[in-house]
């Protein structure tokens, strides 16, 4: 009998039908707190996924390196600013030696390291049919020895050895020319690593001094490492 | 008869309405917990490890500073000033090339060169070499801090 009663009243309460409707809002109000922490989910992984670290990284390191070739364009420049300054009654050849030197001394307080082999070559007065001296210094700042330095022109060849780091080689050759002409100067030096070959064209003009300059230059750092060959011919007065 | 089915009604209501409030309670609490390790495991997952962020206003600094300091060059200011030792007057000129929410200070040195006495954690340096001029070659270095 009070199975019967319950059954029918279950149906027919207005008051019971309302309490499964409030049943049905506080599940939908449970079911919030998911949909908001999906939400949010969305929202991190979103945030997350925009800010590329990487990226970030990258860029800075490329803002990095652009200061550093920006300081090796200086060194360049002050080489040539060098020869420039130094070609009324100075000696060009010991002023740039002295500006790489400092220059290497100043990089690497800023955890640089400023490399190369510097070949510069120098006449005074050259005069038609007349022999000339000229004077060639090789600076080795390579970071190790030259064991072996090998230099020819104009058929007159030279072969030193053991021309150590921070070091200059110096040699003259004689030329002998009625008109302008161009002379090839040739360069090996073999390093613990290798041997390489460089090729200096002298220039003789008659009745000019000059200084002809070639350098390789290299500058090393944790980001990157430039190279670089400048070569210069200029009048000395 | 009305009125047994009144309470019976009554008793069922409170009895069902108890049930539903505890199951009820139950599952939001569950469902919140969900939700509160859902976002604690993304967090933790993609933020967890302090990856941090580089700045960029030290080499922003940097840039503008050896940029200034290029800029006073092309006009051979820097080159006779750096030679002169004059670096008020190299700080006066630098002035309108450098951002104007920083401190600076300028030192011309030789290779080794001065601590600028600066305290700052945000504290960078450039430097400029310099061969000299026509008149005299000195290398230098002029280096510009930036605070």
């Amino acid at each position: 009998m009070v199975n019967m009663i319950r059954a029918i009243t279950k149906d027919s309460s207005p008051n019971l039908g309302m309490e499964r409707k409030g049943m049905v809002q506080s599940r939908s109000k449970g079911q919030a707190f998911l949909i908001i922490a999906i939400v949010v989910v969305l929202v991190l992984v979103t945030l997350k996924t925009s800010l590329n670290l990487v990226n970030i990284v990258e860029n800075k390191r490329y803002l990095e390196a652009g200061l550093e070739r920006l300081e090796f364009n200086n060194v360049r420049h002050e080489i040539l600013t060098t020869i420039q300054i130094t070609s009324v009654h100075r000696n060009t050849t010991n002023s740039v030696n002295d500006l790489l030197a400092f220059s290497k001394a100043a990089l690497a307080a800023r955890s640089m390291d400023l490399k190369g082999i510097f070949v510069e070559s120098s006449y005074t007065g050259l005069q038609a049919s007349t022999d000339t001296r000229i004077n060639v210094t090789v600076f080795n700042m390579l970071g190790y020895d030259l064991s072996a330095l090998n230099m020819e022109l104009n058929s007159e060849v030279w072969n030193l050895t053991d021309i150590r780091h921070m070091h200059a080689a110096n040699v003259n050759f004689t030329i002998n020319t009625a008109s302008d002409a161009n002379y090839t100067l040739t360069v090996q030096y073999t390093t613990p690593q290798k041997t390489e070959n460089e090729t200096i064209t002298i220039p003789a003009k008659i009745g000019r001094s000059r200084f002809i300059g070639f350098f390789y230059l290299q500058l090393e750092s944790d980001r990157l490492t430039q190279y670089d060959k400048i070569e210069k011919v200029a009048d000395l007065v | 008869m009305h009125e047994l089915v009144k309470n019976e009604n009554k008793e069922i209501k409170m009895s069902e309405t108890k049930k539903h409030g505890m199951k009820k309670g139950l599952l939001k609490s569950f469902e919140a917990l969900i939700a509160i390790l859902m976002i604690m495991s993304v967090f933790l997952m993609f933020y967890g490890s302090a990856e941090e962020v580089p700045e960029f206003k030290g080499i922003n600094w940097k840039l503008r500073g050896f940029a200034a300091l290029e800029s006073l060059d092309s006009t051979n200011e820097l080159r006779n000033l750096a030679l002169r030792n004059d670096t008020a007057e190299i700080e006066k000129k630098l002035q309108p090339l450098m951002p104007g929410d920083v401190d600076y200070v300028v030192i011309v040195c030789g290779t080794t060169c001065d601590n600028p006495g600066v305290t700052s954690e945000e504290l960078v340096s450039v430097s400029y070499l310099l061969a000299g001029n026509v008149s005299m070659f000195q290398p230098k270095q002029v280096v510009l801090y930036i605070w």
